[in-house]
């Protein structure tokens, strides 16, 4: 076919150079993705040498007691815990976008959930907050993803301590009602009166009230499109008494 | 009492060396490997209670070593855990699939790595206790009971040295003796070899689905295809995916079920 016939047709010109744009557009997406996942697990592994040595420099007799230690250790466990759950945001929101969060109920006990939750709070917690927990269910075991409601609950509870400043105090409160357990993650922080609660669960969406603290408006979009998933619920109230909560619904069997 | 034997397999220099420090100061006798056919050359040659398996390696996956651990054990086989950076769901459940035990993912604590450690051991023990005392029968949801009477609903948990899995009742095709022990056929293809005799499985097993049909042959009346009479006078039984018929007393065959058709050949 000759050069003419194209020139004839514009229409099929245009449809080409849209093809091509959409296969480079592909290309590059797959690109990103990859990169995404080869830097994340790229950054995990030093990220384990720093708070592994971090934690045995701590246990070592020689320095045990020494309050200056102690503080340079926990100021390392946080970073590194900050900086994993960046990690883990980017990375889950590379997946969400690409609809490749995958969801794997399974049995667990909710003590396990309730301690991986405390050590982890525990680690993002900065000198002078505070963090506790408040049981509102007997032991039992359920069938659901443990992981995703942990880390939903991580990004609830870092966002929690993040925006509630340093004497900040933040709490989470577990029920059980049938077959849905219901969290809720408070703090004594700025809250979210007259913001649009909508905007806070957007990618990059930042609240008014938000601005100062630290935050690429990640968290809450990456909770929100895992609580989907979970066929849960989640939800941003102000506080009477100031501060916010976050009431995170989840039906579990 | 000895100390538990663990096998790193990480690349990376400081965490395996931190790895390393917090098992031995728990008492664990550590050997380390930085590729996959170093870890392969040392279990050849070495036996551990516990692997500690990094997924991305200089030469080949992790999952070849854990392909290498499965295939090469017949006896009861070392506690295999992933320590990964890929928190991909696809990995672990590949991981899961392929037998390994757990999966901790990077970067974990210190408490992490040696709670995920003590509850796969826990386990482990566990299992070769119930193998070795003959009490592998543990309905779900049962605090004792290896004579509790089981209905088809119920999941037993069965273990022996290859794998370990819950099985529905229903789902148990037939069992076979086998002198002391017994040889269970699930519906999937899946087998169990169990310390266990065919007289204490009919002691749990459902009447109203299971039947004795010979002296070493219980048989789920549910997975029948057809009965047949011999020209010899026997009577054949064929379940659904078995590969050969199975003898059944003549006696038995009065026991049947109506609805199955006894045709003669």
């Amino acid at each position: 076919m000759g050069e003419g016939s194209k020139n004839n047709d514009p229409g099929r010109e245009k449809r080409g150079d849209e093809s091509v744009l959409l296969e480079r557009a592909i290309e590059l997406s797959g690109l990103k993705s990859r990169l995404i996942t080869v830097l994340s697990h790229d950054l995990r592994t030093p990220l384990t040498g720093i708070l592994t040595s971090a934690e045995i420099m701590s246990l070592n007799p020689r320095f045990e007691g020494d309050p200056a230690l102690m503080k340079y250790t926990k100021r390392i466990m946080q970073s590194v815990k900050s900086l994993d759950l960046m990690v883990k945001n980017v990375s889950a929101v590379d997946k969400a976008t690409r609809s490749g969060i995958k969801r794997h109920d399974q049995k667990f006990y909710l003590s396990d959930l309730i301690e991986e939750i405390n050590e982890s709070a525990g680690m993002l917690l900065p000198e002078g907050a505070s963090f506790r927990t408040i049981l509102l269910t007997q032991e039992r075991a359920v069938t659901g993803d443990k992981s995703l409601i942990s880390d939903v609950l991580e990004i609830l509870i870092d966002n929690g301590i993040r925006f509630s400043g340093e004497k900040g105090e933040v709490e989470l409160r577990l029920e059980m009602h049938e077959h849905e357990l219901k969290f809720t993650v408070s703090d004594n922080g700025s809250g979210v009166a007259g913001e649009d609660t909508e905007e806070l669960f957007r990618l990059f969406g930042k609240g008014k009230s938000t601005g100062h603290a630290q935050g690429a408006g990640l968290g809450l979009y990456v909770a929100s499109h895992i609580t989907g998933l979970l066929g849960g619920e989640l939800k941003l109230v102000q506080n009477e008494d100031g501060g916010c909560s976050a009431i995170f619904s989840v039906p579990v069997l | 009492m000895d100390k538990r034997k663990v096998l790193i397999v990480e690349d990376d220099k400081s965490t395996r060396e931190a790895m390393t420090e917090i098992l031995e100061l728990e008492g664990y006798a550590v050997q380390k490997a930085v590729t996959a056919r170093e870890a392969i050359d040392t279990l050849l040659t070495q036996s551990f209670d516990i692997i500690l398996c990094d997924l991305v390696l200089p030469d080949l996956t992790g999952f070849s070593i854990i392909d290498h651990v499965i295939a090469s054990h017949v006896g009861p086989r070392p506690v295999i855990i992933i320590v990964s950076g890929l928190d991909d769901r696809d990995n672990m459940r590949n991981g899961m699939e392929l037998g390994v035990d757990d999966y901790v993912t990077k970067p974990f604590t210190r408490n992490e790595l040696l709670k995920t450690i003590k509850t796969q051991l826990a386990k482990k023990e566990q299992l070769k206790e119930e193998m070795e005392h003959g009490s592998e029968l543990k309905p779900q949801g049962a605090v004792t009971g290896t004579q509790r009477a089981l209905n088809r609903e119920t999941f037993l948990f069965l273990a022996d040295s290859r794998s370990a899995s819950f099985v529905k009742i229903a789902e148990i095709k037939c069992i076979i003796s086998d002198n002391n022990y017994s040889k269970i056929f699930i519906k999937d293809n899946k087998r169990f070899i169990l310390k266990k005799s065919l007289r204490s499985w009919l002691g749990v097993l459902p009447k109203s689905i299971f039947l004795r049909i010979n002296k070493s042959t219980i048989i789920n009346l549910n997975f029948v295809l057809r009965v047949e009479e011999w020209f010899n006078g026997s009577y054949m039984v064929y379940l659904d995916g078995a590969s050969e018929p199975f003898n059944i007393s003549t006696r038995t065959v009065i026991k049947l079920r109506k609805d199955i058709f006894v045709r003669k050949v």
